[in-house]
């Protein structure tokens, strides 16, 4: 049996679950630097002498790759389990910096794009997903908050990648085109390293482990919440999956929107505002954007998935037509407003996986979740080619300042809207999508809806349960 | 090797395994927080030049 086998990763008796989470922090924190590599554009674009559009093709690739790999990897990372998931991962994002670094070297940039886009983009998808349906099934009681502290790491990686590239390429050269070399076998030796040591710390639960002192919630025939389970196969046929999905696209939309173009917005909103101080907003919104995968996941396990995304696109809307209407009155309304449409932007990634747990069940969730990502890719092209078509079109106009964005701004709200509309249509999925129930497991249900042990014999198993300390 | 002999060798490879796994599990809760705690210390900042600028 090789190391790298789910049966070697089934956590003993007793194991404490709040060992799992640094696994898949150690992981996403890696990959989260994916939103930092812009910092190496304008070296990339020195040393190769082209222009900022062919180098930006590296990140576009990595973030296509993302979304198919989550897609089609997903079922396999379900069956294979999470650490043989990680160790690919932490394979092909650190290998994608080698392959870049030997495009690098030899001025080749079309390697650069099989490195740090298609073989990393491939070990982001996986590496995203691959936690996600161990957190579930170690914290029933609170997924969006497992999944929450996980995903928060993928925004947090880009905080600790930023100012970390900036000293790699200050060490290296005295010029940072000519410290990329150096600077991507550095960053790919240390990412393979981390994320293989959260391979080697990730456990799963036994099977059918459950916090000490926790019973399942018994839902009513009318609650959303399931404790059946649907394969992602069955997933995608149902109406929620597409919901969901729509949801999803709406609230990426409208953050990248504004993450995209954050250091320009606010300095044509404000043409007092210095480009430093442009790059700590853009740091502020990195801020926001983590903290709101943590704070409102949690928050989401206490309020209902459904109600916690009526506030991300309700209240979303309501502070982009702020936005529009009043966002030049002050520096501090403008940061405030922006600042939690972030929040909500980071909230709406992390607080997901917990919505399908919801709707379909743990069985594949983060098969499920792979698919859904896909919503991720399409709102990447979406969100910024409305935001910067129309400010293009409104320079062509002759406008400037804050009047390049009102219409974007506006458009904006509507997207959101639509989010509103769709999230509030999800509801329960239909039973003939649910996988068969065995024998076992309906003594489970009995048990937790009635209150009384019924034995299980040796050939049902046993429930077993662990430190939730 | 008696069955006994295999198990009490088996139990303790196990104990040894959940003990190696929760020390690297500690040793990665370190230093995730440590890098965060670097990050986010860069970032504010960052951060006290947007209002004080």
């Amino acid at each position: 049996m090789s190391l790298l086998d789910r049966e070697r990763t089934i956590a003993p008796r007793g194991y404490n679950r709040w060992l799992v989470p640094p696994a898949a922090l150690a992981v996403h924190l890696c990959i989260g630097e994916i939103y930092a590599f812009s910092v190496f554009k304008v070296p990339l674009k020195d040393h190769f002498d082209t222009k900022l559009t062919p180098i930006g093709i590296i990140f576009s690739i990595a973030i296509a790759m993302l979304g198919l790999s989550a897609a089609f990897g997903g079922r396999w990372v379900e069956r294979v389990g999470p650490r043989k998931a990680m160790a690919l991962a932490a394979t092909c994002w650190g290998s994608g910096f080698l392959i870049g670094a030997v495009g690098v070297a030899t001025t080749q940039l079309w390697v650069v794009y099989l490195g740090v886009g298609f073989v990393g983009g491939i070990g982001l998808g996986i590496g995203y997903i691959s936690p996600v349906s161990t957190l579930i099934k170690w914290f029933p009681d609170r997924p969006g908050m497992a999944t929450g502290l996980a995903i928060m790491g993928f925004g947090g990686g880009a905080l600790i990648a930023s100012p970390l590239e900036s000293k790699l390429l200050s060490t290296f050269a005295d010029q940072p085109q000519d410290a990329l070399v150096g600077s991507f076998v550095v960053l790919g030796c240390v990412y393979f390293v981390m994320m293989m040591l959260g391979a080697m710390a990730v456990r799963v639960p036994p099977e059918g482990w459950r916090p000490a002192g926790w019973t399942p919630r018994e839902h009513s025939e009318r609650s959303m919440i399931t404790s059946a389970n649907v394969t992602a196969t069955n997933a995608i046929k149902t109406r929620q999956f597409w919901l969901l999905w729509i949801v999803l696209f709406c609230n990426v939309t409208a953050g990248i929107g504004i993450l995209e173009q954050a250091a320009p917005m606010i300095q044509d909103f404000f043409p007092s505002v210095t480009a430093a101080a442009a790059a700590g907003f853009v740091g502020l919104l990195s801020l926001c954007n983590m903290s709101g995968r943590f704070v409102w996941s949690s928050t989401s396990d206490v309020v209902g998935r459904k109600r916690t995304y009526m506030g991300y696109l309700g209240i979303g809307a309501i502070l982009y037509l702020l936005l529009a209407t009043a966002g030049t009155a002050s520096i501090a309304l403008f940061v405030l407003f922006t600042g939690v449409i972030l929040s909500f932007y980071g909230g709406g990634f992390a607080t997901v996986p917990a919505y399908l747990k919801d709707l379909f069940g743990t069985i594949e969730v983060g098969a499920v979740h792979g698919r859904l990502l896909t919503a991720w890719s399409a709102a990447g092209i979406a969100g910024p080619l409305i935001v910067n078509g129309l400010a293009d079109l409104e320079t062509s106009n002759g406008k400037s300042g804050a009047d390049l964005y009102t219409v974007s701004l506006l458009i904006m709200v509507g997207v959101l809207v639509v989010g509103f509309i769709a999230n509030l249509m999800i509801g329960r999925v239909d039973s003939r999508f649910h996988e068969p129930v065995s024998e076992a497991a309906a003594d489970e249900q009995r048990f937790s809806r009635d209150g009384e042990r019924v034995s299980p014999s040796p050939a049902r198993g046993t429930t077993t349960s662990g430190s939730h300390s | 090797m008696s069955d006994m002999t295999m198990h009490a060798h088996d139990g303790a490879q196990g104990a040894g395994d959940a003990r190696g796994a929760t020390a690297l599990a500690l040793f990665l809760w370190v230093v995730v927080t440590v890098a965060l705690v670097y990050g986010l210390y860069e970032t504010v900042i960052k951060v006290a030049d947007l209002f004080s600028g």
